[in-house]
C-alpha cells in the first residue's frame, strides 16, 4: 500500500516516484513546513530503507556522493554543464525529470517517451551546446589577440596555432570566421589563395567565401558569409598592402569609396603617392 | 574679365598612404564653416603633425608650418594652405604631395573593417 507525502509517492515494491509537488496539504508545521520546501526545488528523491535522498539540480557533489550511496555505484554522472543524469542499465543517459520512478535497488522507470525524445533530441543538442562553448572559447581567444590590452599579461597565452588548414577544418562557420580574424585577414587572404573579384586602376579586391550563414528560423535566409581585402601596391615604396573591407562590397570603386569615405574616388584622384 | 568661381568639387583629391586630403573651399571656408560652440569652435594644431603611425613613428606632415596651417574643427582635420605658394606634405616612406594655394583641404584618415568586432552582427548562427 503506498502513501503520497509532499509529493513523494512510496510503495514497498516500486520505491520512490516523484510526483512533482504541489503547496497544498503539506505545510502544517514547523518541521513539515521546511521539508516542502526542500523537496519543491528537489530533482530526485530516493527513499531507501534508511534515509531520504534528495538530489537537487546544480549542486556540489556532496549530494553525489549521497546518492551515489544510496544507489548502485556509478549510475548517477554529472553532466559538463552540472545537471544530474541517471544512467540506465541499458547504458543510455537521460536526464533526471519529474515523473521517474526510482527503484530500491537502482532501476528507473518512468521515463517513458521522455527516454525517447532525449535519445532522438540529445545528441543535437549536445551538438549545439559543444559548439557554443567552442564559440566561447575562440571569441575570448579572438579578443586576447586582437584587444590584448583587456587582458592581464600573464593570462594572455594562447595555446593554438592556427594554420589556413585547420581554419577549413572547422565546421562552424560562425567559428571559422573568429578563427579568421585571429590568423589576420589579410595574412588569411593571402595565404588562402583569395580570388580576385574585381581589378581596376591597380587595385585587387580578394574576397574568400568561408561558407555559408545557417538559418536558425524558417524566415532566415542563408547567405554567404565572405571576407574581402583591398590589394594596393603603394607607388612610392612598391610595397603591397592588403586592406580590409566590408562584405557587401562589390567591387574596387566602391571598396575604395568605402574605405576613404568619398563618392567617387577613382574619379577624383590627382596625386597617389 | 569675368572672374570665374573655383568648383572645389571638381578639384583633384590627393592621397599620401593612408591620408586623404578633399579640396572643400578656398582659405577661409574654416572661418565660415566656425562658430563658437564646442562642436564648431576652430582650434589650431601646432606642430604640422597631421597623423602620425602607430607602429612605425613616422608622420604625415607639414613641411613648412608657414605656408599651410592645420585647423580642428569638432572631430574634423582641415589643412588650410593661406598662401599662393601651395604647401607640400612629406612623409617618411612616401613620396610627397603638393596642396594647392588658396584651398582648405578636408583630411580624411583610411579605415578598415574590423572583422574581429563586426563578425557577430552578420553572422548568424
Amino acid at each position: 500500500m503506498g502513501y503520497t507525502y509532499a509529493g513523494l509517492e512510496r510503495s514497498a515494491d516500486k520505491g520512490v516516484r516523484w510526483t512533482g509537488f504541489s503547496n497544498t496539504g503539506i505545510v502544517k508545521n514547523g518541521i513539515g513546513r521546511s521539508y516542502a520546501l526542500r523537496y519543491y526545488n528537489a530533482d530526485l528523491v530516493v527513499w531507501t530503507p534508511k534515509a531520504i535522498y534528495v538530489v537537487y539540480e546544480h549542486r556540489t557533489t556532496a549530494s553525489k556522493i549521497r546518492i551515489n550511496y544510496a544507489l548502485p555505484n556509478g549510475r548517477i554522472d554529472v553532466e559538463p554543464n552540472n545537471t544530474w543524469v541517471f544512467r540506465h542499465g541499458n547504458g543510455k543517459k537521460f536526464l533526471v525529470k519529474s515523473g521517474m520512478r526510482i527503484a530500491n535497488d537502482g532501476k528507473v522507470s518512468g521515463a517513458g517517451n521522455y527516454a525517447k525524445w532525449w535519445a532522438k533530441t540529445g545528441p543535437e543538442i549536445k551538438r549545439r551546446r559543444n559548439e557554443q562553448a567552442r564559440l566561447r572559447y575562440w571569441r575570448r581567444m579572438r579578443d586576447m589577440a586582437l584587444r590584448p590590452e583587456r587582458f592581464a599579461p600573464e593570462i594572455h597565452k594562447p595555446t593554438h596555432k592556427l594554420s589556413v588548414e585547420s581554419i577549413l577544418a572547422e565546421r562552424n562557420t560562425t567559428i571559422r570566421m573568429v578563427m579568421a580574424a585571429i590568423y589576420g585577414i589579410p595574412k588569411f587572404l593571402e595565404d588562402a589563395k583569395a580570388e580576385v573579384v574585381n581589378s581596376e586602376a591597380g587595385y585587387d579586391l580578394l574576397r574568400f567565401n568561408l561558407g555559408n550563414s545557417e538559418p536558425r528560423w524558417a524566415s532566415d535566409v542563408v547567405r554567404p558569409i565572405n571576407v574581402q581585402a583591398l590589394k594596393m601596391v603603394c607607388p612610392s615604396t612598391d610595397t603591397t598592402y592588403i586592406e580590409t573591407v566590408p562584405p557587401n562590397m562589390a567591387n574596387v570603386r566602391a571598396a575604395l569609396d568605402w574605405r576613404f569615405q568619398t563618392q567617387d574616388y577613382l574619379g577624383r584622384v590627382g596625386q597617389q603617392t | 574679365m569675368t572672374i570665374e568661381a573655383i568648383d572645389y568639387s571638381r578639384m583633384r583629391t590627393i592621397r599620401q598612404g593612408d591620408v586623404f586630403f578633399i579640396p572643400v573651399g578656398g582659405a577661409d571656408y574654416v572661418e565660415k564653416h566656425s562658430g563658437r560652440n564646442s562642436w564648431d569652435r576652430v582650434q589650431d594644431v601646432e606642430g604640422g603633425i597631421i597623423q602620425r603611425g602607430e607602429s612605425t613613428g613616422h608622420a604625415h606632415r607639414l613641411e613648412d608650418t608657414r605656408r599651410g596651417f592645420l585647423k580642428k574643427v569638432g572631430s574634423g582635420l582641415f589643412v588650410v594652405v593661406a598662401g599662393a605658394l601651395g604647401a607640400k606634405v612629406i612623409h617618411e616612406e612616401h613620396k610627397p604631395v603638393t596642396l594647392e594655394p588658396d584651398t582648405t583641404y578636408q583630411v580624411q584618415i583610411a579605415r578598415e573593417f574590423d572583422y574581429g568586432a563586426e563578425e557577430a552582427s552578420f553572422v548568424r548562427d
